[in-house]
């Protein structure tokens, strides 16, 4: 293994490590799996595409965010919030419906056409790091996501609406009983979840190819790092995130056709060693 | 007029009635203890006053004012609390944390108060999960009485505690009613422990009132003795 294969590791890891935050914060909150979560990336990533291609790369950095939060109050107004208390499954097969209708949107806009998007000026070229050339750009992904993670436990631990969030997601009903909005809270939550997945696709839109079907085999992974982490735990989906990452990264190089099956062996072995998951409550 | 009283309430699930024709009455600063075996109803009971449970009929009141519809939301904002039977809400936070947390968003002016008459300045800086079960029911009756609420509903407060925890956290509910001045309804296991914190009682059998009365009276109730206590008693 060299440096360059554990960078590659570790960019992969930081996407997984924002996606999947994101996911596990509104799985804390509504108490549903949003298996809309990779739409949402996907969505992120061919904005970003759009907007790059117009505007600049830049302005899409900071306007896919915008956009997709604002599908994220839609997500929670006209979904979440109005279908709180019908079961967990029902809300599931909804996030799964609309993940289809977002793919077949994607195709209808742009097309089956596997596509691409040019790294910003300033980041194409290489950067010497300890001792290879490394692509400029994955160090831009890797520097923004482990910042973005950095605030966002910073958030979670420092400010009032952290702890109300981490009140909530361990007990919505009492949370709400004792004077916590939790509507306004889940609100933040969801677009914020949303603009974090619009952020990964945009970072991954010059790392990966954009085609219809990204969305959805990247949050397989996504899913199986969040119940690696401990379902609901934020910090536990970061670990497992830059974890798998690494290790998917690692073993493609060793031995890409086990590779493929790494993501799945790591999710049995862990919910056989600890079946709440890294970081997870005990299962009651 | 009482502060917090209910009439007439009924609780079905299908054909079965949990709860029949019940009423009560709490007066601030006394503590008013409900008894019963199990499947009397008393859990159903503190469910359909705290708002969790519609009723199926019948009438709470607040102030006189109708609360019936009312959500346990409302409930707690307008000074009817009631205590979790969990332990530990949030568990993953330190009890200073989400103590301050509860405080804030309900106006508690003194929690020192609540928090040193209940022993808890020690742990305060404890992650709620590991402290030891009998002080984490203390944490729950503290986050019950955050806020200066003017009813408070306990439901089994000493369930799962040993014998001389169980008479502290008795004692705890005495003063801090007393002190506080607040109505507080007891739904409690532990008979010995009513009689001896309890002002008034109130006996459940079979989803209807027994009997109520001061802690004599009850005891020495007929009824009351065959359905519940036994003739050792």
């Amino acid at each position: 293994m060299n440096a360059a294969q554990l960078l590659n590791g570790i960019a992969l890891g930081s996407l997984l490590m924002v996606l999947s935050s994101g996911l596990a914060m509104i799985y804390g909150l509504r108490g549903v799996t949003n298996f809309a979560h990779g739409a949402l990336y996907m969505s992120g990533a061919y904005l970003a595409y759009t907007l790059s291609d117009r505007l600049s790369f830049w302005a899409a950095l900071v306007l896919v965010p915008v956009i997709l939060a604002v599908i994220g109050v839609v997500l929670e107004m006209v979904f979440f919030r109005p279908l709180q208390h019908r079961s967990h499954i029902e809300l599931g097969l909804i996030t799964f419906g609309l993940a289809l209708i977002a793919e077949r949107l994607v195709v209808l806009i742009w097309g089956e056409k596997t596509l691409s998007v040019d790294p910003p000026p300033g980041l194409t070229g290489t950067t010497s790091v300890l001792g290879v050339d490394y692509p400029t750009y994955r160090l831009g992904i890797i520097v923004v996501a482990l910042a973005l993670a950095a605030i966002l436990v910073m958030w979670l631990r420092y400010t009032r609406t952290g702890l109300y969030v981490r009140a909530a997601s361990q007990d919505i009903e009492t949370a709400g009983i004792m004077g916590i909005d939790v509507n306004r809270v889940s609100l933040i939550v969801v677009s914020f979840g949303a603009a974090l997945a619009g952020l990964a696709g945009t970072l991954a839109a010059p790392y990966v190819s954009l085609d219809p079907n990204m969305g959805n085999s990247f949050l397989i992974i996504v899913l199986i790092v969040v119940v690696i982490g401990g379902i609901g735990s934020i910090g536990g989906a970061m670990v497992a995130g830059m974890g798998l990452g690494i290790i998917q990264t690692v073993s493609t190089v060793w031995s890409p056709s086990v590779a493929v099956v790494v993501p799945y062996v790591a999710l049995v072995v862990v919910l056989l060693w600890r079946p709440q998951g890294l970081a997870g409550k005990r299962v009651s | 007029m009482s502060i917090f009283s209910a009439s007439g309430l009924t609780v079905r699930y299908g054909a079965l009635a949990a709860l029949t024709d019940v009423a009560i009455e709490l007066e601030p600063g006394v503590v008013h203890g409900v008894i019963g075996p199990n499947g009397a109803g008393k859990s159903t009971f503190i469910d359909a006053l705290s708002g969790r449970r519609r009723p199926s009929s019948g009438v709470v009141r607040l102030d006189g004012d109708d609360i019936t519809r009312r959500s346990v939301r409302w409930r707690r904002a307008h000074g009817v609390s009631r205590s979790f039977q969990r332990t530990s809400v949030f568990g993953s936070m330190t009890v200073r944390t989400q103590l301050e947390m509860i405080a804030r968003r309900n106006d508690e002016p003194d929690l020192d108060e609540i928090v040193s008459t209940l022993g808890l300045d020690e742990v305060q800086d404890q992650v709620c999960s590991e402290i030891a079960y009998g002080t984490q029911r203390s944490v729950d009756l503290a986050i019950a009485l955050i806020g200066r609420p003017r009813v408070v509903l306990l439901d089994e407060p000493c369930a799962g505690l040993v014998a001389d925890e169980s008479v502290r956290m008795l004692e705890h509910v005495r003063t801090l009613c007393t002190e506080r001045d607040v109505a507080a309804l007891l739904v409690e296991h532990d008979v010995e422990g009513v009689f001896r914190t309890c002002d008034v009682i109130t006996v459940l059998d079979l989803g209807s009132v027994l009997a109520t009365g001061a802690p004599a009276e009850v005891r020495a109730n007929p009824d009351v003795v065959r359905a519940y206590l036994g003739s050792a008693a």
